[in-house]
Order: structure tokens, then C-alpha cells, then sequence
């Protein structure tokens, strides 16, 4: 029930404070709209909550404060709150529909819905999955509140689940930029206990993403680049013996061929390295360095030690 | 489902501008837009004609008539006549899927889509919008040029194969380009194959037109790599390795040993993920990947002599 009546109890605060010549007093808000009873506390609490909620939709809600610095008021200007009309053509129709319903399977599909109708269009259920050119699908509760972060520039804190460890740890971050790409979306952000950039998997946030009361603490450089893998730091070259049609992703990556079957290629990580040579089975050997040749020497004999059924 | 107040109301704001627009609509016709039962939409406008200007004497309310044969006349909308303009986020949303679209060559509505991201662009801040969503890409772009000059055209494709990252040479008649989560694909009939495949467009490292007199069956939609049935694998992960649980949608079968279960659609898949992972993921079944990776990695391991 309390659902209905804070429905009803916004709807009435857009509409009042639309209607309103003058900005329209807290004391005006408390007396006069519908809800609003109960002591200080509560409508102070109720109020802030309503004003956060508007102000969220994207509802231009205005302060307005006197001369000394007091908060005389708010209002809505109808100029700000309408959607300006943006003269799409038919085409261009399609195309917002199309964008909307490419997130109909995703935790956005509600927002993107939601958006059509304002566009006098609306999400249709009937479109077949090979009518969509884009399909983005989503699922990470974390995506709505770090889009949330994101645009309030307030710090998030979650539980991220790293592959390699047992436990989710509590990562405090002020982000910085989303990406999609390669099917997956991440987080960029600061790390505020490893003190440093970092890039976080949505899939691998467990749980709610707390955002912080205060702005976040720290903001991206002028520099910053959402595109640039932000762990690519130190760089290293290895010089790999690349069999004949194999291993192409690889070869790609590599300066042109100094000698047949011999390619320098720069990395960042030695272990990602390691791993895409041990992908490659007999097809990639490792001529240098020697750290690498050592890795992948003992990732193999793992391997066959693994595999190798004892008696 | 029940939705929070500020859906709720989010809905409520749309829908009185949308009904002023549309006077004399039916109910059914306005829940079906609005994907709500009737009921819901009936309990909206109780709501809306219960709310208006401070005072709220019957004059000082929204009006609305809903009980003449079921079709909706708004009487008196007060501040509700225009529909509100987009949050941040309902904007944002919608940009990145339009560019997520920019990104897939061949699209006939290309134009249009970058005419709409202007478009929207301009409604919320701009350097704010970009700044906070990249939709990273990494097809080559000398492909993405030839498959945004027109689907129709033959193509012979360098394609490095996603199962054994080698390369083949086909030629092949594209037919639909379309995006999975910034990754594109191009559906094509593969003349190597004799069949319709899907290809991912960042596999595809050169292409060039061509003639070819074939006729091509009539299309069909099929989103496979391999035509291989798929078979089952079971590993055992340390923690390093635990992540392929979520990136290969693996089953966890049990914890101690983490042992789980996923599908493979090729022996040289399979075997290039078991060794990818350096030891860190033990074949369990079936015998014979075993066996191939034992094989696998000795080979491997001979050039280190």
C-alpha cells in the first residue's frame, strides 16, 4: 500500500510544483500536499527521498535560494521538464526502436521501454530476435547502479569475485567509465585499496553495489582514455617460432617476420602470454626470454603430469 | 511483478500526455502500448484522477473519463500535456545500443542510426555521455569497409577459426550483419561448407570481392561455428581456472574436487582450452581428451629439450 501512496504523494509534487508561479516553500510542500504528515523527522526523510527520486527520472526539480544563501523554494519549469521535440523522421524512428529493443532481454530493457514511451513509441513483443540488428543481454544487477555512479560521480563499494580466489573481497572504486565489448561489459575505474586504475567484469560483481552518500574521491585524469586497457603498463618482447598456418592471432600481434617462422611480439603480461603459447600446443615455441621459455616449460610438464594416468 | 513508486509514476507521467494525444483511445488499446493488463491501467488513471493542484477541489484535479465504452478521454490535464524528456539514463541507454549499431558494416539503417545518436546527443550532456560508456570494437576496418559497401557481393575471407585459431581461406555470400554485445557477426552462405555459418567479423583478417556464378540456397538462420553435434566435458579447476565457469556457462557438478561440466563443440576446442589453462583444469571425461591433451602437451614440451 505504501507503494500506491508514494505514487500518488510524487504525482502531486510534479503537478504542484509545475503549477507553481513561485518556488513553492518546504513549509508550503509539508502543509499542502497530500502525505507529507507525520513529525520533523519524518517529513524531512520522506521529502529528500522524494526530491533524490525525481531528481533521478530526470525531472529538472529546481532550488532556489534568497539572497542570503537560504532555500527559499522549488519548482519545475515546464520548459525544462518536457521533452524537446526532436523531429525524427521515420527512419530514425526505427532506429530508436530497434536500439530500445535491443536490450529487451537485459536489465535495462524496463529503462529502454520506458524511454520509448515517452517517444510515443512503445516495445514490441512480437519482433523476432533475426529483426534485431544489435542484441545486448545484460543480465548484472550492477549495470543500472554503476550507470547511477556514474552520473552522480559518487564512489561504489561491491564483493568482486576474482577467478583465482576463493572468496569475494570488498573492492572500494570510483568509476570511471563502463565498456562493452567482446561480449562482455566492465567497470573502469580507481581502486581505492590497490591504489591504482583498474578494470573490473560486471558478471564477476556479487551481490549490490553500495554507492557512497559523498562525491567520489577521486576523478579520471585529463589523460584518461576509457579504450586503453588501463593494466597495460610494463611491456615485454618475446621472440616466438611460429608454425605455418597456426597460431594466427598470435602472428598478428607481432612486428613483421625478422626470419621464416620468427615473430617479436610485445606484451604486457608475461603470464597472459604463457597462456596464449600453451594454447597453441607444438605450434608456437619459445625462443626468448628465458623467464617465458621457464613458464611455459613448467606449465607443460603440469599438463602432462596432470594427464598421465598413474597405475 | 510490482514496480517501485518511480516506475510506477514514470509510467503515469507518459501516460496522460500520450492518452491527450491519443483521445478517445480504448482501454485495451492503451494497456497494450503501455505493456500493462487492463486492470493496471485502469488502477493508473484512478490514481491520476485522484492527484492535482494543491486545494485538490474537484476543479483542481485531473480529469479524466474512462467509463463511456471503455475509450479514454482526458478532460482536463493540467501540467501533464507533454510527455517528460528523457532521464539521463533512458538517454544513455538508448545511445549505446544506436552505437552499438554504428559498429555493424552494412546496416541499412546506418544513416539514420548516426542522424538519431546526434540527435539524442544533444538532449543530455555530450562529453558527459562519453566519458562514461565506450562500445569497443575490434573487427578490422579495411572489412568492415567492404561489408558496409552492400551485403550483396561475394567476398574470399582470411577467417581464423575461433576452435583452433587457424586460419582458412573461403569464399562467402553475406547475407545479415548483427551485433551480440559489441561483438558483430556476419551470416553468410559459405562456400567451403555448402552451408549457411556464422562468422565473427574481428575473425575475418582480410577480405576481397569476387565473382562467383553459384546459385545460393534459399537462407537459413543458423547461428553455428561448427556443424559438429556438441558433447560434454568434465574438468576439475583449481582456483585459477575457475573462471571458466562463468565465461563457458559451465555447470558445477561439485566443489571438492570443483569439478564441472560444459559443452564443447570440437575435440580441438576443447583441447586448446585444457591447455590454455596450463594444468590449472584436469580432463575427467571423456577418456580420449585425455588422452589428447596428454598428447598435446608432450609434443609441446619436446621443443624444449
Amino acid at each position: 500500500m505504501e507503494r500506491v501512496n508514494r505514487t500518488e504523494r510524487l504525482l502531486n509534487l510534479v503537478i504542484a510544483l509545475m503549477a507553481t508561479q513561485q518556488p513553492m516553500p518546504r513549509a508550503s510542500i509539508r502543509q499542502q500536499i497530500p502525505g507529507y504528515d507525520g513529525n520533523d523527522a519524518a517529513f524531512e526523510r520522506k521529502f529528500e527521498r522524494d526530491k533524490d527520486e525525481l531528481r533521478s527520472m530526470g525531472i529538472p526539480l529546481q532550488t532556489f535560494m534568497d539572497a542570503g544563501g537560504e532555500v527559499q523554494g522549488y519548482r519545475i519549469l515546464s520548459s525544462e521538464y518536457a521533452l524537446p521535440d526532436l523531429e525524427l523522421s521515420h527512419a530514425e524512428r526505427t532506429a530508436l526502436s530497434l536500439a530500445a529493443h535491443a536490450w529487451r532481454d537485459a536489465v535495462a530493457g524496463p529503462l529502454a521501454g520506458q524511454a520509448l514511451l515517452k517517444l510515443d513509441s512503445a516495445m514490441d513483443p512480437h519482433l523476432r530476435s533475426d529483426q534485431l540488428p544489435a542484441h545486448l543481454t545484460a543480465r548484472e544487477a550492477a549495470l543500472l547502479p554503476l550507470m547511477a555512479a556514474l552520473r552522480t560521480q559518487r564512489d561504489v563499494t561491491f564483493a568482486y569475485q576474482r577467478a583465482d580466489e576463493d572468496r569475494p573481497t570488498t573492492r572500494s572504486v570510483s568509476p570511471w567509465g563502463l565498456r562493452v565489448g567482446q561480449g562482455a561489459w566492465y567497470l573502469v575505474g580507481f581502486d581505492h585499496d590497490r591504489e591504482d586504475v583498474r578494470t573490473f567484469r560486471l558478471s564477476r560483481i556479487r551481490d549490490a553495489v553500495d554507492l557512497a552518500e559523498t562525491p567520489r574521491r577521486c576523478d579520471p585524469p585529463a589523460s584518461f582514455d576509457l579504450n586503453s586497457d588501463a593494466s597495460a603498463e610494463q611491456s615485454i618482447t618475446a621472440s616466438l617460432s611460429i608454425a605455418d598456418g597456426q597460431a594466427v592471432s598470435l602472428r598478428r600481434r607481432s612486428q613483421p617476420s625478422t626470419a621464416r617462422g620468427r615473430y617479436d611480439i610485445s606484451a604486457s603480461d608475461l603470464e597472459r602470454l604463457a597462456t596464449d603459447v600453451c594454447a597453441a600446443s607444438s605450434g608456437v615455441v619459445v625462443l626468448s626470454p628465458p623467464e617465458l621459455v621457464a613458464q611455459v616449460r613448467q606449465s607443460l610438464d603440469d599438463l602432462i603430469a596432470a594427464h598421465t594416468d598413474t597405475p | 511483478m510490482s514496480a517501485t513508486a518511480g516506475q510506477r509514476l514514470s509510467r503515469v507521467l507518459a501516460l496522460v500526455p500520450w492518452l491527450v494525444a491519443h483521445q478517445g483511445i480504448t482501454i485495451t488499446e492503451a494497456a497494450q502500448h503501455f505493456g500493462v493488463s487492463e486492470k493496471e491501467l485502469e488502477d493508473d488513471l484512478w490514481l491520476v484522477i485522484l492527484c492535482g493542484v494543491p486545494g485538490y477541489m474537484p476543479d483542481q484535479l485531473v480529469d479524466i473519463d474512462f467509463w463511456d465504452n471503455g475509450r479514454i478521454s482526458v478532460i482536463e490535464p493540467l501540467t501533464l500535456t507533454k510527455p517528460m524528456r528523457l532521464s539521463h539514463d533512458e538517454a544513455l541507454t538508448l545511445l549505446i545500443a544506436l552505437r552499438v549499431m554504428a559498429q555493424i558494416p552494412g546496416l541499412d539503417a546506418h544513416d539514420s542510426v548516426m542522424s538519431t545518436i546526434a540527435k539524442l546527443e544533444r538532449t543530455i550532456d555530450e562529453r558527459e555521455s562519453k566519458q562514461i560508456v565506450e562500445v569497443s570494437s575490434h573487427a578490422n576496418p579495411e572489412v568492415i569497409a567492404m561489408l558496409q559497401s552492400g551485403l550483396g557481393s561475394a567476398l574470399a575471407i582470411t577467417y581464423t577459426s575461433g576452435s583452433d585459431d587457424r586460419e582458412s581461406e573461403r569464399v562467402i555470400q553475406p547475407r545479415r550483419t548483427f551485433s551480440v554485445d559489441g561483438v558483430v557477426y556476419v551470416d553468410a552462405y559459405c562456400h567451403l561448407a555448402e552451408a549457411f555459418r556464422t562468422f565473427r567479423l574481428d575473425r575475418i583478417t582480410a577480405a576481397r570481392k569476387v565473382e562467383i556464378p553459384h546459385d545460393i540456397p534459399e537462407f537459413e538462420d543458423s547461428r553455428v561455428d561448427d556443424p559438429a553435434p556438441p558433447w560434454s566435458v568434465v574438468l576439475d579447476l583449481s582456483p585459477s581456472a575457475r573462471w571458466i565457469v562463468d565465461v563457458h556457462g559451465a555447470e558445477v557438478l561439485s566443489t571438492d574436487p570443483f569439478r564441472v561440466r560444459l559443452t564443447a563443440f570440437s575435440q580441438a576446442w576443447a583441447v586448446r582450452l585444457v591447455m590454455s589453462l596450463r594444468g590449472a583444469a584436469t580432463v575427467v571425461e571423456p577418456p580420449s581428451l585425455r588422452a589428447a591433451v596428454l598428447a598435446s602437451a608432450r609434443e609441446a614440451r619436446e621443443a624444449y629439450r
